[in-house]
């Protein structure tokens, strides 16, 4: 049963085809790295799955679930890790988490706020406005903001662009618990080597296209890097 | 009650950030005491002429400080795109539209409180001893040019001239509700009985309702992507 | 097939052509001069089917900017953009027709007469309109954007008529129940005739030009790649 499918979906931004096409299953419990260049149309795919932009055409069902109707259910379950960060600076970091957390109706609130502060490592400064947070810090508590709700379905798009080593640490190790706990994800990214080791499945999208699929078991990493510099130069 | 818990909190949060940063209110605040200054220049305070005009001055003053609130209100949702963070939440879209609107009209009626002493203190004109009637007039006043300015303000944060959009578009659509809170704050100061201004306040509270329910209701073509 | 259709909407803007010569002969030669008025009377031929037209444009706005956001097919956007083009040049031709009349028919060039006022306010809402498109961000946001502005925009019309009819009642000198003989009459039904024929050319040209600058848009796309 599969926990999300894409189907034949299509994306126009006026003449531009952002996406065509694009036909896409992932189990419960799995994970999937689309990685593809700029402009490849990874964003445009991450956005509608995240119910922020509406397809030009095609269907999208998560937990059988039809993202077009069922939106604000979907949006539940989801949470969306990316490089913009979704968090007022005026605000300090307890603040910011409060007011996501209350959005999604999230049980326990304060108990859950001091967890995910402790785990990412932010609790000294919990106080402090997020005007004055380092970039890194920044992005540790932007990872906590998308997870507050323990959403089943994790979208990520370009989170290691920009991380330092302790965030990216943090980050895997999140992933790692994740998908222990049972969740499904969908990472999308050029780096291939960090998308690689992270994903049960792979996949290639080149100019809107999905052109390559495979199990990340099936190859090694060398041959990956191959595949994708043939796939991606092809498509110019 | 979800909406409602969910309303509380979009509504906090926009307070919260008010309270720390004061940037709206101040701004708009003065802005208004600037205005008031120009218009005692221009029209020699204490004539009897700025006693005929000035519930259209007091309306004016309003309008001009409040697209200074509202720009602003979606300006701050821009920065670290966190408006996309809130629309990523399940919340009904008209949720954030209501949440939007009444941090607006908390702001706006703030300073318009505010307004109205100074008003009278530097034009000279009795606003105080009115305070009664002219409170409803000016929530029903406010509540027409914010609800469609909620609106606009949302689109205008993304076209490329935000601060000059809000304006072009706003004023000539609240005209109506412009001239019949000017038309009830004369009457009222002027002692008139209610029978005399209720056509207007019919008109106000009509230009209220329809665009309150059409912004409430379009606002999801506004944020969608 | 396609330049069937163009060469349908030449015949069409012929044949407007010749109607308003026609109409232009029966105006000056044909109908007899009004008494009370004389020759600026005939003004009035022109200047009603124009605000007709400009309320119709928008009438259609208000219309194809609710398909467009129901259905998300550009095509409705394009009649919505072409309209509220033609509108703003009828509400041109009547703002300019306007004080032409008034001022011979009462010595001054404006009045705040409500027709009047109501069409500069609504050339003023669909100025915007036009600026948005412009000064908005490119594709189907500033689609969706318009649309709704086209929505507002035209809902607020029977508002500011009346708001601006009760504020001053002893302005509203315009015309009413004209005594008109027989051909008179006739002369404005055809000119009336007429003006929707133009009305029809001009959306329906405005139309085939969006069409050609989206063809135009593609072929560059294709071949400067």
């Amino acid at each position: 049963m599969s926990y999300l499918k894409v189907r034949s979906l299509s994306k126009n931004f006026g003449h531009l085809k952002a996406l065509q096409d694009v036909d896409l299953e992932l189990e419960k419990g799995k994970s999937i790295a689309i990685f593809g260049d700029n402009g490849a149309g990874k964003t445009t795919l991450i956005k509608i799955i995240s119910t922020l932009m509406n397809p030009t055409s095609g269907k999208i069902f998560v937990n059988d679930l039809d993202l077009t109707s069922d939106g604000d259910k979907i949006r539940k379950s989801l949470g969306l890790v990316s490089h913009s960060l979704f968090l007022y600076s005026e605000l300090n970091a307890i603040e910011n988490l409060r007011y996501f957390g209350r959005l999604y109706g999230v049980g326990d609130l304060d108990d859950r706020i001091t967890n995910l502060l402790g785990k990412f490592g932010l609790l000294p400064r919990m106080y402090d406005s997020v005007r004055t947070f380092s970039r890194g810090m920044l992005q540790r508590l932007a990872l906590a903001r998308a997870v507050i709700h323990k959403p089943d379905f994790l979208l990520l798009d370009e989170p290691f662009t920009g991380l330092d080593r302790s965030a990216s640490q943090l980050l895997m190790n999140y992933l790692e618990e994740h998908k222990a706990g049972g969740g499904t994800s969908l990472l999308v990214t050029h780096d291939l080597q960090r998308g690689f080791e992270s994903a049960d499945q792979l996949a290639i999208l080149s100019e809107g296209r999905m052109v390559w699929k495979s199990d990340s078991s099936s190859l090694s990493l060398d041959e990956f890097k191959k595949v994708y510099s043939k796939n991606v130069s092809e498509g110019v | 009650m979800r909406h409602l818990s969910q309303l509380s909190a979009l509504l906090r949060k926009d307070i919260l950030i008010e309270l720390k940063s004061r940037e709206t209110v101040i701004s708009m605040l003065l802005f208004s005491l600037l205005v008031l200054l120009v218009f005692n220049f221009a029209f020699e305070a204490d004539s009897a002429a700025i006693k005929k005009i000035s519930p259209g001055l007091l309306w004016i003053t309003f309008l001009f400080f409040g697209v200074l609130g509202l720009n602003r209100s979606f300006t701050l949702e821009k920065e670290n795109d966190s408006l996309q963070g809130t629309l990523l939440a399940p919340v009904d879209r008209s949720v954030i539209y209501l949440g939007k609107f009444l941090s607006n009209l908390l702001f706006i009626l703030l300073v318009e409180l505010i307004t109205l002493p100074l008003f009278t203190l530097f034009l000279n004109v009795d606003l105080l001893s009115h305070i009664g009637k002219l409170l409803p007039i000016l929530l029903l006043g406010s509540i027409g040019f914010i609800s469609v300015g909620t609106l606009f303000s949302a689109m205008a944060v993304n076209t490329k001239m935000r601060e000059i959009m809000l304006p072009l578009l706003l004023y000539p659509i609240s005209t109506p509700a412009f001239i019949a809170a000017t038309k009830c704050t004369s009457a009222i100061l002027r002692d008139r009985p209610i029978e005399s201004y209720s056509n207007w306040l019919n008109i106000l509270i009509l230009f209220d309702v329809v665009f309150f329910v059409t912004s409430f209701l379009i606002f999801e073509f506004v944020v969608e992507e | 097939m396609k330049s069937n259709k163009d060469g349908i909407t030449t015949v069409l803007g012929l044949v407007t052509m010749l109607l308003m010569f026609i109409a232009l002969l029966l105006v000056f030669g044909y109908a007899p001069i009004e008494k009370a008025m004389g020759m600026a009377q005939k003004i009035f031929y022109f200047h009603v089917p124009s605000a007709f037209m400009a309320f119709g444009s928008f009438a259609i706005v208000f219309v194809a900017s609710i398909l467009y956001l129901k259905s998300k097919n550009d095509k409705y956007d394009r009649v919505a953009s072409s309209a509220a083009e033609v509108g703003v040049i009828f509400s041109i031709l009547i703002l300019l027709t306007g004080p032409i009349w008034a001022r011979s028919a009462w010595g001054v060039w404006w009045t705040w007469e409500p027709r009047l006022t109501t069409t500069l306010i609504l050339f003023l809402i669909f100025v915007g309109y036009l600026m948005l498109r412009n000064y908005g961000s490119s594709g189907e946001q500033m689609k969706r954007y318009s649309a709704v502005l086209g929505i507002i925009g035209f809902l607020d019309v029977p508002l500011v008529y009346t708001s601006i009819k009760w504020w001053a009642p002893e302005v509203t000198s315009h015309p009413q129940g004209l005594e008109l003989e027989p051909q008179m009459k006739f002369v404005l039904t055809f000119s009336f005739f007429v003006f929707g024929m133009l009305l029809l050319y001009l959306i329906l040209k405005r139309i085939e030009l969006s069409n050609m600058r989206n063809k135009l848009e593609l072929l560059k796309k294709d071949y400067l790649r």
